[in-house]
């Protein structure tokens, strides 16, 4: 009589707590931004995980690293001009499934104009826990201004960000035809930057099971 | 930025004090199977035979307690389920590696790890099955290049759960997961009791 008591305590038991997971949900990506907000809030006020061009210029020729460039702007302004290898992940399709799929031991590098929609995009992927994720500091406009006007000594006043839109005219859209898509190595302007790419390892993954 | 858990043990023991609590835990594991009883090949092929549903009993009740146990733990956000392994879905594979692991079982009394339980109280056919198991990975190792695209690309699907394969929330699956256990714990005692008095040859 005892031991059926415990089998009806513990099969109510399971059955309320399966109820109760139904009713409160899983979090959602939001639910996570929001958990994180704190932090994700410091990591973006910290400009450590904001590249330079120049970084990411050394990147694109770096054979040892794994780099995965997502662009997240719109279809046409995909269309106007990218860096050469950028897959296009426009904000608006990015969730918690995109962060799975990226790899973990790949430098990831959001883009955008300006920064804005590459912060939102850090916000979210980051809070799905990716690691090694970046922004491209001052987005395609100071790109634009170093590697397509020569402007070597351009920055990017993070204290005044504009509009997220390019402020370079193109005269067609010429995606990554643009020279600036992927300057040449020896021909582009070198300009000193402060690295802040540390690529942290994926942690182990053990796999279990009776066996 | 992490939640509790997954704990960082390599983090915070390094990896002499990660090695240390694997083996704790293999070995806590492996006691909690030899107290339940399946260090011994007849109890574990009772199942088969419907005369001894305990395997079914305790593996279900630990399938369900750790299920409702890291749903809740990630609901809370103190778990990140997304850091938890989950083992790559290889459909074709899956299928006919069940299947013969299931005949192995059948035909050895022991599943790979319940033959080391039972290699730990110097049970002889633990031994000669752990011995199998040590073949059989060889064998396997070498003739799999044979059958290579049919092992690693015969129905990979990746990293897939049941909630994220029919889309619906992992708490529904809770629920009907549960249900099936219990209709199942219930179902099986009936079977014991049946293939009891079918044994003693009673009505």
């Amino acid at each position: 009589m005892k031991a059926r008591a415990w089998k009806l305590f513990g099969a109510i038991m399971l059955s309320a707590l399966a109820l109760g997971l139904m009713l409160i949900g899983q979090p959602s990506a939001e639910d996570r931004i929001a958990h994180w907000q704190d932090e994700l809030d410091q990591m973006l006020a910290s400009r450590a995980y904001h590249l330079d061009p120049g970084e990411l210029f050394t990147l694109m020729y770096d054979t040892k690293i794994k780099l995965v460039m997502l662009d997240v702007r719109d279809e046409w302004e995909y269309n106007l001009f990218h860096l050469v290898d950028a897959q296009h992940a426009p904000l608006s399709k990015l969730s918690a499934q995109s962060a799975r799929q990226l790899p973990d031991d790949a430098v990831t590098v959001l883009i955008t104009n300006d920064e804005q929609r590459a912060n939102q995009a850090f916000r979210l992927l980051k809070a799905q826990g990716l690691k090694n994720l970046y922004l491209l500091g001052g987005g395609l406009n100071l790109w634009l201004d170093i590697y397509a006007e020569g402007r070597i000594d351009a920055h990017y006043d993070y204290t005044k960000p504009g509009e997220d839109v390019l402020r370079h005219q193109l005269a067609a859209a010429v995606g990554e035809m643009h020279p600036a898509a992927r300057p040449e190595f020896a021909a582009a302007p070198q300009r000193e930057y402060e690295k802040k790419v540390v690529i942290e390892q994926p942690g182990p993954q053990v796999q279990g099971g009776c066996g | 930025m992490q939640t509790l858990l997954p704990l960082d043990v390599l983090g915070f023991l390094g990896p002499v004090g990660n090695v240390l609590i694997v083996i704790a835990l293999g070995f806590g594991f492996g006691f909690v199977l030899e107290r339940a009883g399946f260090g011994d090949a007849r109890k574990l092929a009772a199942q088969f035979y419907l005369h001894d549903m305990t395997v079914l009993k305790v593996m279900f009740t630990a399938i369900v307690v750790a299920m409702v146990l890291i749903l809740w733990s990630s609901a809370f956000q103190l778990l990140d389920f997304e850091r938890l392994w989950v083992n790559p879905t290889y459909l074709g594979p899956g299928v006919l590696g069940g299947l013969i692991l299931g005949m192995g079982f059948i035909i050895g009394g022991y599943c790979p790890g319940t033959a080391l339980v039972a290699v730990s109280t110097l049970k002889i056919d633990g031994a000669f099955f752990v011995l199998g198991v040590i073949g059989g990975l060889f064998a396997f190792g070498e003739v799999v290049p044979a059958f290579w695209q049919f092992y690693l690309g015969s129905g990979a699907l990746g990293r897939l759960t049941i909630p994220e394969w029919l889309g619906v929330d992992p708490g529904l699956i809770a629920v009907i997961v549960v249900a099936m256990a219990l209709i199942f714990f219930s179902a099986a005692e009936r079977i014991e009791v049946w293939a009891k008095a079918r044994k003693e040859g009673t009505p």
